[in-house]
Order: C-alpha cells, then sequence, then structure tokens
C-alpha cells in the first residue's frame, strides 16, 4: 500500500448508518487495497504523477463555524442571484437557504438510511467496479455529499451555487448525487476555491432524466498548493441535455475524469473546458462520451493556455456503439504553449461502432501566432497587451459559450484575472 | 514627412530591396507599381515593420524620428497606417473591441482622452456608414469569415479612425470589384489632406483612376526605375512592364532621382 | 454459373491463394537457444551475430505480448512454430535463373512476378525471398556500376559484415518490443541496403516476399542505409497462400538517413486475411522504424494495407537532424473479420523537423480498423511542425473505425495540427455513381479509391495500380 494511501485511509472517517451501508463502505475499502492508487503505468493516469502528493501530510477533519464559513462562501458568489447556497468546509456540507430538495448526504444517511442505500448502490461505475482506487476511496471514505432530487416537472429559474472552502492541509472526499426528473432544469455553479496544501476527491453521479436539462458551471479556482481530483459519472436519458463548462484556473493539481453514457435517444451533452496553468500546476482532463443510443450528440472543446512550468493534460474521447445511428460527435483541441518549459498532452480518441455517423475531431498545439500579433501592433497595440488580447480570444470560444449571460460576464472576469497572471 | 534613402532588406537570406530611395512630403499621394516578385508589398512591410524583413544597409526617417529603431506599434503612435494586403484574421476577438483599444492606444500616447464605449460605437458607426459596411461587422471577431472585400473596408475604417499621418495601402484594390473599388477608393480620398500623406502601392493602374497620385514610381528588382506623374501609370497600363527592360534604365534613374 | 465461372470467381477473391509442394529442409517446431545457434550455424554467421540473437532471445524471454493495441489476438504458441526452412537445394544455391527450380520459377508466374521479364521490363532490380533464404538476385551489376549494395541480409553478413554490425539493431534495438526480440533472436533472411555518398539509386529496389510452408512463421530483417546526398525508393509487396492455420509474420525494418539522404519506403500488403469467417489468415505484427540522423534527412513510409488477418504495425521516424523530414501514408483496409491496428510514430528531436500523417482507415464486413500515432515534440525540436489528418470510412454496421492519436509537445515554437474525420459512403454519391451506370461494387470501389487518393499519389506508379486494383479485389463483397 502506498504511503498516500496510508495517510488518506488514516484521515477519513467511515461515517453512516445502516448495515447495508457500512457493508458497501467496507466492501468500497477492500477494492481501494485490492486496486490501490493510480500509476503512471494506468493510461488514463499516464501523464499525472502521485509523487507530489506522496511527500503531503495531511491534518484531521474537525469542526468548522458554521456562521463564518457562509459568510465567506456569500462574499465569493457576491451578488448574484441564487437558488440557494451550498457550502464545503472541513468535508462537511453546510447548507444556507437551501431548497428542499438539497439535502447533505450526511442528513439522508441518519435520516433515511434505505434512501441513501439505494443512492449509493445504484451507481453504475460501483456496479460495474471500476479499477481506479480514488473511486473506491470516495465510496468508502466520503465524509459528506450533496444529494439534489429535483421532482419532475420543476424549472429551477436561479443557478444553485456550490462553494468549497478550506484552508488548511485536510484531505477529504466528497460524494454527490444528483438527479433531475423528467422535464425539470437546474444550473448549478461550483466555485473551488480551497487555498491550503490539502487532498480533495469529489465524486458525482449525475442522473438526468428524460427532457431534463443541466447547465453546469465550474469555476476552479483552489490555491496554488491544492490538489484536486474528480470523478463525475452522468447518466442522460431520452432528449435530455447537459451543458457543462469546467473552467480549470487554480491549484497546483487538478485532475477530473467525466464520463457520459448517453443511454437514450437525442440525448445531448456539451462540453467546454478551459485549462490555465502557470508556474508548476499540473491539469489533466479526461473526458469520455459514450453514444449508446440513437442520434445522440456531443461537443468536446477545450482551449488550453500553459506558461511557466505547467503541464496540461487533455484526453477527450467518444465511443460510439453499434447501432447508435444518427451520432454526431465533434471534438476539438486547441492548446497553446507561452514557455519553453511548458508542456501539453492531448489525445482525441474515436471508437466508431456504427455506420451513420458524424464524428470529427481536430487537436492543435501552437504558440501566439505572430501574423496577428504583428497586425494588432501595427495598429498601435503594445506588444503586452496584444498578447493579452490574443490569449483572452483564443480562450474566447469557451467562455462566451456560457448560455447564461450573467454567468459568462461573471467567469469572464474571473478568466481574465487569471490570464493577467499568466503573462 | 517620409525619406527613405538607400534601403536594402533581405528577407530569408534573399535580396529584396536593393537601394531604394524615396522621399514623400505631407499632402502628397505616390503610387509605387511595378511587376509582380518586385518588392512592392517587401516595403510596406518594412515600413510597417515586420518581422523577417531585415535592413541590411539604408535608413527610413519619419517626421523626424528613425523609424528602424521603432517597435510596430511605436510606429502606429507615430502616425504610420500600413493597409495590408491580407488583413489577418484573429478569431475570438471583437473588431469593435480591437479598433478601440488601438485608438485609445494612440490617443493615450498623444495625451489626448480615451474615448468611451458610446463616443467611439457613434464615431465608428458613422465611419462605417460611409464605407457602406454592414455594422454587425464591428460586432464580429477581426476579419474572421470577413469576405475579400470585407476586409479591405475594415482597413479603411481602421485608417479613418486612426487618422495617421502616413499610410500605406498595400494592393487595397486586389480581390475587389468595380462597386467595393469606388467605395473603398471614396474613403481614401475624404482622408486626403494637406498633412496627411499616402503611400499606394498597386499592380493595376485601375486604382488609380480613382485615387489619383501627384507622383508614380516604378519599382522593379529591388529599386525605383522610372518615376513621373500620372501618365506613367497609363503608359505602363497600355505597354505593360516589358518596355522598361529595354529603355535606358539609368537614365530614367537619373531623371526620378 | 459453369465451375469455370466459379473457379475463375474464387480465384479472383484471393487470386494468389495456392500452394507450392517444394521440400522444406525445415526445423522441428520449437524455439530454445540451440535453436538459434542451428539458424546462425546454418547461415554460417561470424560469433557476434550469434551472441547478439542469444541476447535479444534472452530479453524476449522476459517480455510479454503487447497487449494495448485494439486487437483480438488470440494466443500464440511460440513452441509450436518452425523457426527455419529452407528450400532443398541450400548447398549449392542457384547462381542464375536457369539454375531455380522450375515450380520456384512458376510461383512467381502465378503470383504475377516474372522475374527475368518483369524486372527487366520495369527497370527493377528484385530480391526474391522464397521462404526464408534469398533464392536470386538480379540487377546486381548495374547497382554494383553505382556502389548500390543490395542483397539478402545472409550475404550482407558475409560480404560486409562491418555494415552490418555498425548498424544492425541501432534503429530497433533488440529489445524494442515482444516482435522485434523475437526476430532478433530468429530472423532468417531479408534484404539489405547501402546507398553510398551522393548516390542516386539508378532504380528502384523491390522485394517480394512469400510465406510458404505451413507453421512457418516468417522474421525477415531488413536494413537499409542511405550515406551523405543519397535516395533511394524501395519497395515492397508481399502475397501469402491461402491456409486454414494461422501464420505470424514479425518483421524488422530499420532505415538509417545521413545528411541530406532520402529513402522512400513503399509497401503493399496483401497476406492471406483469412476467410469470410474469420478462418485463417496472416497475423503481422511488424516493427519499422527509419531514423533520419543527418541533417536535412527525409524518410518517408507509405503503406497499402489490405491483407493479413492482423495488422499490427507503426512504421516510424525519430527526427534527430536539423531540417530533417518524415512522412507516412497509409491506406488499411480491413473487411470480413480482419483486424488492423496501425499508424506512426513522429518524434521530432531536431529543430525545424517537419511530419506529415495522411492515415486513410476503410472498414467493411466485420473489420475493426484503429488508426493509433504520436507526434512527440521534444524540448530541442525548435519551429517543428506535424500535419496529421486521419479520415475513416466505413462500409456496413458491424465494422468499427478507431482513432488513438496521442501529441505531446513540449517546445512552444512547435505548431502541431491533427484532424480526423469519420463518414460512410454517401447514399447520394452512391445513387449518383449508379445513376450514370456504374454498378454498386464499380462505385464504391470508384468512391473508395477517391478516398485514398493522396495516398495512391504517393506510391510508385506500377505499384498504385497494383494497390487499386488489390482494394477493388478486398472490397468485393462489402455491399449489396
Amino acid at each position: 500500500m502506498s504511503a498516500l494511501l496510508d495517510k488518506l485511509l488514516s484521515h477519513s472517517s467511515t461515517g453512516g448508518t445502516g448495515a447495508v451501508v457500512q457493508q458497501m463502505r467496507q466492501a468500497a475499502q477492500k477494492s481501494v487495497l485490492q486496486y490501490g492508487l493510480p500509476t503512471i503505468a494506468d493510461e488514463r493516469w499516464k501523464y499525472t504523477s502521485l509523487k507530489l502528493l506522496e511527500r503531503r501530510e495531511y491534518s484531521k477533519l474537525g469542526a468548522v463555524d458554521k456562521a463564518t464559513v457562509i459568510r465567506s462562501a456569500e462574499n465569493i458568489i457576491g451578488d448574484s442571484p441564487s437558488a440557494g447556497l451550498v457550502v464545503f468546509a472541513g468535508g462537511h456540507c453546510l447548507l444556507s437557504q437551501a431548497p428542499e430538495w438539497a439535502r447533505s448526504l450526511v442528513d439522508v444517511l441518519s435520516d433515511d438510511p434505505e434512501a441513501a442505500e439505494q443512492l449509493l448502490s445504484a451507481d453504475e461505475l460501483v456496479q460495474a467496479g471500476s479499477s481506479d482506487g480514488f473511486i473506491w476511496l470516495n465510496l468508502a471514505r466520503a465524509a459528506d455529499g450533496l444529494i439534489i432530487d429535483i421532482p419532475p416537472g420543476v424549472r429551477v429559474e436561479q443557478p444553485l451555487h456550490i462553494v468549497y472552502l478550506d484552508e488548511d492541509n485536510l484531505a477529504w472526499q466528497l460524494r454527490h448525487h444528483w438527479k433531475i426528473a423528467a422535464g425539470s432544469s437546474l444550473t448549478i455553479v461550483e466555485h473551488l476555491c480551497c487555498t491550503g496544501a490539502g487532498l480533495g476527491n469529489i465524486y458525482r453521479s449525475i442522473d438526468l432524466e428524460s427532457d431534463s436539462e443541466l447547465n453546469w458551471l465550474t469555476m476552479q479556482q483552489a490555491g496554488n498548493e491544492f490538489a484536486l481530483l474528480q470523478h463525475n459519472h452522468l447518466l442522460q436519458q431520452q432528449s435530455s441535455s447537459c451543458r457543462q463548462w469546467n473552467l480549470d484556473l487554480g491549484a497546483r493539481l487538478s485532475r477530473q475524469e467525466t464520463r457520459v453514457s448517453l443511454t437514450e435517444k437525442q440525448a445531448n451533452y456539451h462540453y467546454g473546458g478551459l485549462l490555465l496553468g502557470q508556474q508548476r500546476q499540473h491539469r489533466d482532463q479526461q473526458v469520455l462520451v459514450m453514444h449508446d443510443a440513437a442520434d445522440c450528440s456531443s461537443r468536446q472543446n477545450y482551449r488550453s493556455v500553459l506558461a511557466g512550468h505547467a503541464r496540461g493534460v487533455v484526453n477527450t474521447a467518444a465511443r460510439v456503439a453499434a447501432g447508435a445511428d444518427g451520432s454526431d460527435v465533434q471534438q476539438n483541441t486547441a492548446s497553446m504553449l507561452l514557455s519553453n518549459t511548458a508542456e501539453m498532452d492531448a489525445k482525441p480518441e474515436l471508437e466508431i461502432h456504427a455506420d451513420e455517423v458524424v464524428a470529427s475531431h481536430g487537436a492543435t498545439i501552437g504558440q501566439l501566432d505572430e501574423e496577428a500579433l504583428f497586425y494588432l501592433r501595427s495598429r498601435g497595440i503594445d506588444q503586452g497587451f496584444a498578447k493579452q488580447m490574443l490569449i483572452a480570444g483564443f480562450v474566447n470560444k469557451i467562455v462566451t459559450g456560457i448560455s447564461d449571460a450573467k454567468l459568462a460576464a461573471y467567469a469572464q472576469a474571473q478568466v481574465q484575472q487569471q490570464l493577467e497572471h499568466l503573462l | 514627412m517620409l525619406k527613405i534613402d538607400n534601403l536594402h532588406v533581405e528577407v530569408d537570406g534573399k535580396k529584396i530591396l536593393k537601394g531604394l530611395s524615396l522621399t514623400v512630403e505631407p499632402g502628397q499621394v505616390h503610387a509605387v507599381m511595378g511587376p509582380n516578385g518586385a518588392g512592392k508589398s517587401t516595403l510596406g512591410n518594412v515600413l510597417a515593420g515586420r518581422d523577417g524583413f531585415e535592413v541590411i544597409e539604408g535608413s527610413i526617417e519619419f517626421l523626424g524620428q528613425d523609424l528602424l529603431t521603432m517597435g510596430p506599434d511605436e510606429r502606429a503612435i507615430a502616425g504610420l497606417f500600413l493597409a495590408f494586403q491580407y488583413p489577418v484574421a484573429i478569431p475570438g476577438v471583437n473588431n469593435a473591441y480591437f479598433l478601440r483599444t488601438a485608438l485609445n492606444a494612440q490617443r493615450v500616447a498623444r495625451g489626448e482622452p480615451e474615448l468611451d464605449a458610446m463616443g467611439f460605437l457613434k464615431m465608428a458607426r458613422e465611419q462605417a456608414g460611409a464605407l457602406e459596411m454592414d455594422d454587425k461587422l464591428l460586432q464580429r471577431a477581426v476579419n474572421d469569415g470577413f469576405s475579400g472585400g470585407e476586409k479591405k473596408r475594415n482597413e479603411i475604417l481602421q485608417m479613418a479612425m486612426l487618422q495617421p499621418r502616413l499610410a500605406v495601402l498595400d494592393e487595397t484594390d486586389s480581390g475587389l470589384d468595380i462597386d467595393a473599388l469606388r467605395i473603398v477608393s471614396e474613403g481614401v480620398n475624404r482622408l486626403r489632406d494637406a498633412q496627411r500623406s499616402m503611400i499606394v502601392i498597386t499592380h493595376y493602374q485601375r486604382l488609380l483612376d480613382h485615387i489619383v497620385p501627384d507622383l508614380v514610381h516604378v519599382l522593379a528588382d529591388g529599386r525605383i526605375v522610372a518615376s513621373g506623374d500620372k501618365s506613367l501609370a497609363l503608359k505602363l497600363e497600355q505597354e505593360g512592364y516589358a518596355w522598361l527592360r529595354e529603355a535606358d534604365l539609368s537614365e530614367q534613374t537619373r531623371m526620378a532621382s | 454459373m459453369s465451375n469455370a465461372q466459379i473457379e475463375q470467381l474464387i480465384d479472383s477473391r484471393y487470386k494468389h491463394g495456392f500452394v507450392t509442394d517444394i521440400d522444406s529442409d525445415t526445423v522441428p517446431p520449437g524455439l530454445d537457444e540451440d535453436v538459434i545457434r542451428f539458424i546462425s550455424a546454418k547461415k554460417g554467421e561470424p560469433e557476434w551475430l550469434t551472441e547478439w540473437r542469444l541476447q535479444a532471445y534472452r530479453h524476449w524471454l522476459t517480455m510479454t505480448a503487447p497487449d494495448w493495441a485494439k486487437l483480438d489476438v488470440p494466443a500464440i504458441d511460440f513452441q509450436a512454430i518452425s523457426y527455419y526452412s529452407a528450400p532443398k537445394k541450400e548447398s549449392d544455391k542457384p547462381q542464375s535463373l536457369d539454375e531455380v527450380d522450375p515450380k520456384l520459377l512458376e510461383t512467381y508466374d502465378k503470383l504475377g512476378v516474372p522475374l527475368h521479364e518483369r524486372a527487366r521490363l520495369a527497370g527493377v532490380a528484385v530480391d526474391a525471398v522464397f521462404d526464408s533464404v534469398s533464392v536470386t538476385t538480379t540487377f546486381k551489376e548495374k547497382l554494383a556500376d553505382a556502389g548500390v549494395i543490395f542483397c539478402s541480409f545472409s550475404e550482407a553478413v558475409k560480404d560486409h559484415p562491418e555494415l552490418v554490425k555498425k548498424y544492425l539493431g541501432t534503429v530497433v534495438p533488440t529489445g524494442d518490443n515482444f516482435f522485434a526480440a523475437l526476430n532478433s533472436a530468429v530472423f532468417t533472411d531479408g534484404s539489405f541496403v547501402y546507398i553510398p555518398e551522393g548516390v542516386r539509386c539508378p532504380m528502384e529496389l523491390s522485394t517480394y516476399f512469400r510465406i510458404n510452408a505451413i507453421n512457418t512463421g516468417q522474421f525477415e530483417r531488413t536494413l537499409i542505409i542511405a550515406e551523405k546526398g543519397s535516395y533511394v525508393s524501395y519497395l515492397e509487396g508481399c502475397t501469402a497462400p491461402m491456409r486454414d492455420e494461422n501464420q505470424l509474420h514479425a518483421a524488422v525494418v530499420e532505415l538509417i538517413a545521413l545528411e541530406d539522404a532520402e529513402i522512400k519506403y513503399s509497401t503493399v500488403q496483401n497476406w492471406y486475411p483469412g476467410d469470410e469467417n474469420g478462418k485463417g489468415g496472416i497475423y503481422n505484427f511488424v516493427t519499422k522504424r527509419g531514423d533520419c540522423q543527418g541533417d536535412r534527412s527525409r524518410i518517408s513510409w507509405t503503406q497499402v494495407e489490405t491483407g493479413s488477418a492482423i495488422t499490427w504495425k507503426y512504421p516510424s521516424c525519430i527526427l534527430r537532424g536539423d531540417d530533417s523530414s518524415g512522412e507516412f501514408y497509409s491506406v488499411a483496409l480491413t473487411h470480413n473479420y480482419q483486424q488492423a491496428d496501425t499508424g506512426t510514430k513522429m518524434i521530432h528531436l531536431g529543430k525545424n523537423t517537419k511530419s506529415r500523417i495522411i492515415s486513410k482507415g476503410i472498414s467493411a464486413g466485420h473489420g475493426q480498423n484503429s488508426y493509433r500515432g504520436l507526434v512527440k515534440v521534444a524540448k530541442g525540436a525548435d519551429k517543428a511542425r506535424n500535419f496529421t489528418q486521419c479520415d475513416s470510412l466505413l462500409i456496413g454496421k458491424q465494422c468499427g473505425a478507431h482513432t488513438f492519436p496521442y501529441i505531446e509537445s513540449t517546445n512552444p515554437s512547435a505548431q502541431i495540427e491533427h484532424e480526423a474525420t469519420t463518414s460512410r459512403i454517401g447514399e447520394d454519391q452512391l445513387f449518383y455513381c449508379q445513376s450514370r451506370g456504374l454498378d454498386e461494387e464499380t462505385a464504391v470501389a470508384m468512391i473508395v479509391n477517391g478516398f485514398c487518393k493522396e495516398v495512391f499519389q504517393e506510391l510508385p506508379m506500377e505499384f498504385a495500380v497494383e494497390a487499386r486494383a488489390l482494394l477493388e479485389v478486398s472490397l468485393e463483397g462489402a455491399v449489396g
């Protein structure tokens, strides 16, 4: 067993009541020990090493002052309109003005053990048996999480904000189960703002029933020492729609693996990812979309800008199953390296087993366009600002894709701030 | 205004300009014509300060300053403007934002107050209107997906907004149909005044029917081999460039200088 | 349909499927150090080469067959394979075509490779490998005049040991991968080409390979060295007889291009693909790699892969010299139950290095076709350029087309572009062709040929014609 796994197991609890949940947790722990944590020998972890994390020490989770934490979170979201605020600090889920369809995992575990069992066991990845130790570690040791269960036909107008705050070197696992029932819609905005040298392991299981809609913006702006590992699993039913924007701006190490199953016809999944990296930051984004039904569409767009010693990894994959005719798949990854010591690894994969399919991918890696830079300068714009304009233009495709204008403006401001640091 | 003296320029180790001299006075419009490969576009690029055009000999003085020591943006701020033969598309960068940034950079450098978004937009719309240019082009990405004609109009729009002291128009007529040529030329003519000079680089004389030059120069093999008034352009139109080689070039050059 | 017609049809399905009956001098199946010593002794090899083989063998024992490709490979029993077979009269090798066993010549006739005629007519020197031993080589004199060495690998070991020793295993080391290690241990023959400084090889060089004896793996070894400022174009074509039992083929090809040298390597691969139920067929595990050692050197791989039950092949370029360039043009077709996992690696090390990858995959029937590639730009490879275009064409509902490109850059001045599309033959395209009087098969062949055009135009003329014909034969029965 690795030193890291040892530390992670000794620093987290196995909360939850009910014999079945306990059993599930114990079985998951067995799996962690069986598989261990992933190494660069695993294809999906080929470019991300956990060496940095091995050397670190983590503190135990403790109590937090709810009022203080909520106030800090409110400062972060500012006066953005909201359907509610959920804050995670010290591994706890704190709800403020939360709607009735949102509960903490801890509450569900204690109030409604049967529902909790169902939630945890129904997850497909758990059933299918992943070999990624972090997925099992999460199930074995998740301290808390957010359970969303939107009843049919409810369209939530304002976004639900989720803020992650921590200042210490805490290591936690959080587990979310979000379900949007038929015909409902929800917008989620996540702000990952932890600042310590901690480690976060988030697992999201997202269930979109027919004709439902999820707009989901994640702004990862964690501090320069934080390490964040995320797994998402989306299950989409007929005509459901998910639009995800993932702005990966902060943290020393951030890795996210998203698996989308389009299980019924006419579902669509649109993904926009932005990676900004500087210093020794490491970003690894893995997205796999499985077209298992006919007439579904998926888009995966990435823009990466890497400076300093930063390294970016983008692996976009789409798998079209036999019979999934009418699938429409597009992947586009464009990356820019701003320094001699930055590195980019891209792997756009297509696996096609049906013939009535439109599928394409494009990937480019390059630097600032010299022609464009000269053009801007010939109009009197100085070199520094011209570069900034060009980079902003380069990443714009992702940010302007955000459907809600207010969210887009908010995101743009955050990105702009990061860009200024980058240059 | 502009004094180019014995300019020698290399591109990728190949000599393109071989001793070009040219003096432009305030208010003058000079046409530079010549066969393909003579070095016409090189002249425009060297004036604007593009990388890769290496000046190995000679000097360029612009409004009393040594142009060759200045970066492209400094030249623009000093009042030089190049209308590109192939305007560059910049996806993701809003055209109006780009133009306003450029305009304000120049205004600030000149000690003038920045123009706010409203003031700028009003001015840009007026100028765009005069060029019969669709307003919507202001809100698109710079030259991205523009037609050839739209790109050229966008160049002249920038020129009208930036009000340069010296404008270099590099093959501005290429790719324009008759109507667009007229509109673009009218735009240029509106900017002619006693203080502003222009260098019009073109392969064909048809543009000079619209923008009537004070002087016409023929550029061949990296040097100006003949200079004259507008009739020289007409002669070139009728007889092509071949007669230049047969004529006594040295005499023509002497006349020019 | 008459019997003759049926026979003709079968013949055209797999034109080159037949067996020639020649007694082989074959070792019993199995592999150990003694077998390797036997092969080495039989070929009269020097001690260092025997030792080199044994080292490779010992390394191989520690390795496992790769499983990362998208291939379903049945377990191969390496002890069930016979590692050496040669035509009977090995001691007195034929010196001219007259001395060649007439049955052998007949075989070449059926293959459409009449050495004495076609070779001369086409101005091509042919080094034909029948089973594992080189039988005859023509045009030697003309090549010798230019200073070009073109001979079987065994001859090269005898006549030019210093060159073989200097370059063998420098591009593909013995322990590079499982199949390269196996090849290094047991290779029996292959081709050797050496182009001296400043020489433009006066003709296209070609080799025809052929598997004949039952259960005999083929382990060719090819080594091509182009000295400074030289040029060579090398053609390789393969056909194999129809068999029920699977046969293993694990060749290694090493190319070395020094300063300003250019090597063009073209392949038409038409090993037996197995029948329409996926029975039989060749397993083709090939390691091909070129080293652009010198500045401004250039290596170009062109391949048309229509045969084999399983193809595992990644002809690659190490772009070491400044301003060197590598190219990869590929057409891979899988029909029935064929599987192909093929592509290239372009490793940019030198400054201003360029690479270009054009890959066309066609899947029909139950065929599975994957492009797998790596474009890597190292820190020092300033201004490296890569362009990759990967297109897949699907014909039918049971087949698969996959793309797995790895793109890794650590240099900000590098420019890398990768594009990929997957499509099927459009009904409107088919209808348009049919409305002009073409039957469906002809129309499909025409559309597929158009799809592959960028690759075909890289092939030498005679090969291009052959490749086109091959695609048509290979696609028979793919539609309707």
